[in-house]
């Protein structure tokens, strides 16, 4: 199911940095990961990626660093910084909270936690 | 290496320093990185629009190349087409702006500074080009005549109340006027040094018993007319002599009797290249009252000078008409130097009244009754006529600041304006740093040009100028109305030297001449006029009554109208007999009655400016005996000073 843009902005950057709280990734990385353990329903773009990580970085949320691989290219990778932390702490209450609200509303059918993305 | 260590090089260390190459090496990286990536050509291709979209820095631009092509390889590598490949990616007219604006909020917190400061110096430098073509499009229109204005009450007296139809013939004659070189050598006694031959000798005034003295006499029987000329004249009440900016304007005849030794054409030259400024600003300064040249006045004390000298020899030949009517005359020419509308003239006005104070004392401490009563009563006359404390008056040098105003800011028809390019060349030529020639000349030129409009920020609008330079010449002539003792001093230096004004009103600071030290000449000549006044009363009670009086009450009025009055105190004079003479004085600086002792340092040599009274005119009394010892101006008599 594809998830609407807007939805999908908020929705996004907790999404990647829940799998980065895991330990620290490339983009394509991400991108398969968040594709095959959302089935399918984080299927990033990576018009929409690169410039999220680059955001997040921006507000010291994650930070990256180079590393050649093995195929001779420089891969960039992500880790969740401790403000990261933080904030995905603060953030998965929040959608928590906000899933609970629109199961008592019907919206949702039953609340059920946040899957594990890990 | 420790794990924290290890993170902290990876993750900050090694990023600033990319940050820190990529504008270095970025153009050499992505676009090279691009054709060496070896990837297919769908794929290159999509990564080149995305960044060829992105207004990044090249070295920026490597980065996400390098981070892109990665994740293309990583998709090839597991497998994916290229097709695919691009397709997951998305549209790069979306990509592009989203990764822009993201990358740039990653910008290190020293780039994003630095950019700032960028564009706020190239803000900065297209104001400044914008305030400068301002600045340079700003031409004053000058509309008033100013100099006209100045004649304006010397234009509208009858030609038979002006003393210059009778002067200028004899000016004509004898070349009198400055630059003529008009000299009568028997006048002047050189005395040698008695202890060095072979130094120069001094200079003064001849008197009887000198060496040459004889031969004065003829000199001056040689200029008869001349001296003739000047009682005659100084007896109207009006000099009479129009100024004018351009001396081209003068009549043949006034110019032939005020320029005696220039031609019309020496003046075409001046004008047309005041201080090697371009032709507009020459014709500005030209045109303006700053131009006016006063070489008619200054000569006027010279022509005192003769009358000392003449006086002595008519107190030599016992000829009292003859010396009251020199003394009579050079009050007259005081009179007709400060007729002129600036300051300079009110001074020089005041120097030739000084000189003429000095006179009259010498003839009567040399000879007390050599004037009869009738003659001292005329003397009187003469003296307290002499208006000294109407002299000092401001008109001229308003007009003088309306003209510059006028010719340095633009004119927007409501009495204000800006200041203008050829404003500052005005003023810098005024001021004496005109351009010079040559390379010198092109380095001024050019620091004038881009400088220059740096003022607009910095000199006040035409409004403001002319506000504030009407403000300070009321506070100036009002203070100026009030006599010494009652005056509040207003100390226009101090005024225009305070930080807040002194660049805003540089204008002011450059035009408004020292108007205290003109003020203060007033104050000493008119307290001066005061002893010699009550000197002249108290000879004439003399010669009527045998002794001296006690008191100036005991004078009757009509050998005494006033009590004179000391100006440093408002109270009148103090007087006292020394020797069987006259002693008058002031209290001086410290207000206080010394008993008529001249003020000495303490090593008994005299003050410097004791006795023209320079020691004592100034606004604050000084009683600490430090800086100004105790003691009193004395006013009569102050001995030999020509």
């Amino acid at each position: 199911m594809k998830i609407e843009r807007e939805l999908m902005r908020g929705a996004g950057p907790i999404a990647v940095m829940q799998l980065l709280s895991s330990g620290e990734m490339y983009g394509y990385e991400i991108v398969e990961r968040l594709a095959s353990e959302s089935s399918g329903v984080f299927e990033l773009g990576q018009s929409t990626l690169y410039p999220m990580l680059y955001n997040l970085e921006a507000k010291g949320l994650v930070r990256s660093r180079e590393q050649r691989a093995d195929n001779g290219r420089n891969r960039r990778y992500y880790r969740l910084t401790v403000k990261g932390s933080r904030k995905l702490e603060t953030d998965r209450k929040q959608w928590s909270s906000l899933v609970e609200g629109l199961s008592s509303l019907g919206v949702t059918r039953q609340w059920a936690p946040l899957p594990s993305l890990s | 290496m420790s794990q924290t260590r290890k993170s902290k090089i990876e993750y900050v260390v090694r990023p600033t320093l990319n940050a820190l190459q990529q504008p270095v090496w970025g153009k050499l990286s992505w676009k090279r990185q691009l054709a060496e990536s070896r990837l297919p050509h769908e794929i290159t291709s999509i990564v080149q629009s995305v960044l060829a979209a992105c207004r990044l820095s090249r070295g920026e631009k490597a980065a996400v190349a390098e981070e892109l092509l990665a994740h293309f390889s990583d998709g090839l590598d597991r497998g994916q087409s290229s097709p695919q490949l691009v397709e997951d990616f998305g549209d790069p007219a979306v990509a592009a702006p989203l990764i822009q604006s993201a990358k740039r909020r990653n910008r290190p917190m020293w780039k994003k500074s630095l950019q700032f400061s960028g564009y706020g110096i190239a803000g900065l430098i297209a104001a400044y080009v914008i305030v400068s073509i301002w600045f340079h499009l700003g031409k004053p229109t000058p509309s008033v005549d100013y100099v006209a204005q100045m004649n304006q009450p010397i234009a509208a007296v009858a030609e038979s109340e002006k003393a210059w139809p009778i002067y200028r013939p004899m000016w004509t004659k004898y070349k009198f006027s400055e630059g003529g070189q008009f000299d009568i050598p028997e006048m002047w006694f050189h005395e040698p040094d008695p202890e060095d031959e072979t130094a120069p000798t001094s200079q003064r005034l001849i008197r009887h018993g000198d060496e040459g003295w004889q031969a004065a006499r003829q000199a001056f029987a040689q200029h008869a007319d001349l001296l003739q000329a000047f009682r005659e004249g100084a007896r109207k009440p009006y000099f009479g002599v129009e100024l004018q900016n351009d001396p081209k304007k003068y009549s043949d005849e006034d110019f032939a009797a005020i320029y005696p030794a220039r031609s019309r054409e020496d003046f075409d030259t001046l004008s047309a290249n005041i201080s090697g400024m371009d032709n507009e600003t020459n014709q500005l300064i030209a045109e303006s009252t700053i131009m006016v040249l006063l070489p008619q006045v200054q000569v006027l004390r010279k022509a005192a000078r003769i009358f000392v000298v003449d006086t002595r020899l008519a107190v030599d030949e016992n000829d009292s008409e003859r010396a009251l009517q020199n003394l009579e005359t050079m009050l007259g020419l005081a009179r007709h130097s400060a007729e002129g509308p600036v300051l300079i003239c009110s001074l020089v006005g005041y120097a030739i009244a000084g000189i003429t104070f000095d006179q009259i004392e010498e003839v009567l401490q040399q000879d007390p009754d050599f004037f009869n009563d009738e003659q001292l009563a005329r003397l009187q006359t003469a003296v307290q006529s002499a208006d000294i404390r109407g002299w000092l008056h401001f008109e001229g040098e308003h007009l003088v600041l309306e003209d510059v105003i006028q010719r340095t800011y633009t004119d927007d028809g409501d009495g204000d304006g800006r200041f203008t390019s050829q404003g500052l060349k005005f003023l810098i030529g005024f001021s004496g740093a005109g351009f010079s020639s040559g390379e010198e000349n092109n380095v001024q030129r050019w620091s004038e040009s881009l400088l220059g409009p740096a003022s607009l920020f910095v000199a006040a609008s035409r409004k403001e100028v002319t506000e504030r330079a009407n403000r300070l010449l009321d506070q100036l002539i009002e203070d100026a109305d009030r006599p010494f003792w009652e005056a509040n001093h207003f100390d226009l230096d101090a005024e225009l030297e305070q930080d807040a004004y002194k660049y805003k009103y540089a204008l002011l600071s450059l035009m408004l001449p020292a108007v205290q030290h003109v003020r203060v000449a007033m104050d000493r000549s008119v307290g001066r006029q005061e002893g010699v006044r009550g000197a002249l009363a108290l000879q004439r009670y003399h010669q009527q009554n045998g002794n001296w009086p006690k008191s100036w009450n005991e004078i009757p009025k009509p050998i005494l109208s006033a009590v004179p009055i000391d100006q440093l105190n408002g109270e009148p004079l103090r007087f006292k007999i020394v020797d069987g003479r006259p002693l008058i004085y002031s209290v001086g600086n410290d207000r206080d009655d010394d008993g008529g002792q001249d003020l000495k340092w303490k090593s008994g040599l005299p003050l410097p400016g004791q006795t023209t009274g320079r020691a004592h005119f100034r606004p604050d009394p000084r009683p600490d005996e430090e800086r100004t010892p105790d003691g009193d101006w004395i006013v009569w008599p102050q001995g030999e000073r020509n």
